[in-house]
Formats: structure tokens, sequence, C-alpha cells
């Protein structure tokens, strides 16, 4: 579950790492569109893998019966959540509150690996 | 600031008109050969700028699939009871557009179908499309744009040429597309196929089999399930996703007209039998 739980930092950490250099240094900024675009790919295959390492945090906290990795698969459901009801108007707020999501799920998972 | 919308208004009211719709982050000017081709053969047409679309460029990441329809409802119950026969029609998601009406309204003529974009699967759709459903549904979809590239939609090396540099100066058409309008472009199409069957309205389809944008696979699903007992589906074998200005565009235009006089002549017979009984 430790091997796991690391997983999930790491890609935690990179996603949001590669979330606030995309939001502080391209976008919004005037850098070709294409460049915004190829980046945006770039973080959706961040958001896959730190997706994929929620959800199985949350598998493996049913099978071996630890039940406070259960809630952990909030975090694999938010970004979901987040892109449903955002818009573009209010573009800014859902970008921090998914930013917030994330250093969340980095702080509480390095809090549980570190300190028991 | 300049209306970007065509209307082409005879003198004398003929009996027939023409609706169009452009394509995803287009504009009228796409149609505008097409339709005073279509003004010049006596058909009165109206081609309207659909909402998110001809002003700033924000505004195409607002937009939702609703103010689309609501949009060409509202065109087509304000212009229907003017003519006799009315056709709606469209490229790209103007044809999603078309056959949203014609499920909605029974009242329609005809409808006349250019690439219709049921599916984004042509062969010009970036490999890493299978993350699309990821962008889709999280806040990526507000900051991925799908760039315009070769072949720009045209087979015709000269008439690309052209078109790229009116896209890369972003007049008539945006050289970009948004991967929120997609998706509301991907949901209006599910929406449309699932109620495919509703329509009944004499239907031309053109589609060409080298669609970088959008396979044959959509034009084969809409002549496979409406209900119309008039259909017509034509495939082009010298031509991409912008049909209209390709190299069969031409033949594109004759067809057009040929459907549009056949399904008037059958309208016509229909109103001279109907007044016999």
């Amino acid at each position: 579950m430790k091997i796991l739980l690391a997983l999930f930092f790491i890609t935690g950490f990179i996603f949001l790492v590669s979330f606030l250099i995309g939001c502080i240094f391209l976008f919004g900024k005037n850098v070709p569109l294409c460049q915004k675009s190829a980046y945006a790919i770039f973080l959706a295959i961040c958001m896959f893998f730190y997706l994929l390492s929620s959800i199985f945090v949350f598998t493996g906290g049913i099978i071996f019966g630890e039940m406070e990795y259960v809630p952990y698969i909030i975090f694999a459901l938010t970004p979901f959540l987040i892109g449903n009801i955002a818009s573009y108007k209010k573009l800014k707020f859902y970008t921090n509150l998914q930013i917030l999501i994330l250093l969340t799920g980095c702080v509480s998972s390095f809090f549980v690996l570190f300190t028991g | 600031m300049l209306s970007l919308d065509i209307e082409l208004i005879h003198e004398r009211s003929p009996v027939s008109a023409v609706m169009l719709f452009h394509g995803l982050t287009g504009s009228p000017f796409e149609l505008r050969k097409y339709a005073k081709f279509l003004y010049e053969e006596g058909y009165d047409v109206f081609c309207f700028c659909l909402p998110g679309h001809g002003s700033h460029e924000i505004d195409i990441y607002n937009v939702k699939y609703r103010d689309w329809t609501n949009f060409v409802s509202e065109k087509y119950r304000s212009l229907r009871g003017y003519y006799e026969n009315f056709y709606v029609g469209g490229l790209c998601l103007g044809a999603v557009l078309a056959l949203f009406l014609a499920q909605k309204f029974n009242t329609i003529t005809g409808i006349i179908c250019l690439s219709t974009t049921l599916y984004l699967d042509g062969w010009s759709v970036p490999k890493y499309d299978f993350l699309l459903p990821l962008g889709l549904n999280t806040i990526i979809k507000y900051y991925y744009t799908f760039m315009e590239r070769e072949p720009f939609g045209i087979k015709n090396l000269f008439v690309r040429k052209k078109i790229a540099r009116l896209m890369q100066n972003n007049t008539v058409a945006l050289d970009n597309y948004p991967l929120s309008a997609i998706g509301e472009l991907l949901t209006l199409s599910k929406k449309v196929r699932c109620s495919i069957k509703e329509i009944n309205s004499p239907i031309i389809i053109f589609h060409s089999a080298e669609d970088d944008l959008t396979s044959r696979k959509s034009a084969d699903f809409v002549y496979k399930n409406v209900s119309s007992v008039h259909r017509q589906k034509i495939i082009l074998n010298n031509s991409y996703h912008l049909i209209l200005y390709d190299n069969e565009k031409e033949y594109v235009y004759k067809k057009t007209i040929e459907f549009l006089s056949q399904t008037d002549g059958v309208k016509h017979f229909e109103r001279k039998r109907m007044s016999v009984i």
C-alpha cells in the first residue's frame, strides 16, 4: 500500500508542478497556440497517470482491507466533476480549485507516507 | 460590427428557399459561392453566422450546443412561413444542425448534408485522440485547441494555399478548434445520432471518401438510418473535407440543383394530386 501511495504522491506532484508551470509561464501569455496545445497534451498525460494511481490506491485499500485509503478515489473523481461544472468565464477559479485539490492530495499522501 | 450573414433574396419571392449553416469555427463566408450559385438558380438563400462565431474569439469557448440548436430553430421558424418549399443544409457542424432541424420539424422540404460530422475519425485526426474523453471531461478542454494543419481540408494544392492564408489571418475562419467547442459538437452529434430515425424529409448526403476530419462512416450512418424515402448518398473520390472548395465542387453544385429540382417537382406533383383528390 505504501508503494501505491508513493506512486500517487509522485504522479500528483508531477501533475501539480506541471500545471503550475503551465499556468504561470504558458497559458494566458503571448505564447503560440500550438505550444500551449502541446503542453495541454502533456498535462493530459500527467493527469491520466495521476488518475490511474488514485484508482490503484482506492483498489488497494479495498483489497487489503485498509479503508483509510478508500477516500483517495475522490482525487480520481474531482477532475471530472470540475470539468463538468467549469465554465470559461470562471476558468481561473476552477483552475485554482483543481490546483488546490492536487495540493491536498499531495500533502495528505506525503503526511501518511512519512508519519505512519 | 459588420454582419457576416448572407441573405440572398430575389425581388419577387420564389417558391423555394435554402438555409445553410457553416462549419465549426467557420463563417457564412465558406458557403458564399455555393449560396450565390443556388441564388442564381432561382432560390432565396440564407446563411447565418452561428453563435460563438464571427465575433471575438473568446466566444467560441463559451458557446454550448443548445445555443446553436436554439438559434437555428428560431431562424427556421421565422423564415418557414414565407416559402412553399424550404430546404436546410450545411457543412460539417452545419450538416449536423440541418439534421437536428429535420428531426424537430417535419415541415422541412429537403436536407442537404455536406461533410456531415457525426464522428471525428478522419485520417488527419491526431493519434493521441485516445486522450479525448479525458480532455473533454476535465478542465483541460479549455486549454487545448486543435490547430488547423495541412491539408486544411482541401486536396487541391492551389486552393489549399489560398485557404491556409485566410485561416492564418483568422478573418473568415479560425485556424484552430478549441476542445470545448469540439466537445459541444460531439454532444450534439450524439443526440442527432440517437434520433436519426425521426428524419423523413428527402435528403442528399455528400461526403468525401478521403475526408481528413470525418470518415465516410458519418455519411453511411445517416444514409442507412434516416427514414426518408427519397435519399441519395454521393461519395466524392477527389476531395477532402471542404468539398465546396475542392476538386469536385462543380459536381456538388450540379447534384444539389438536381436534388432541389427533383424535390420541388415531387412536392409540386403531390400538391397537384392532393388538389385533385
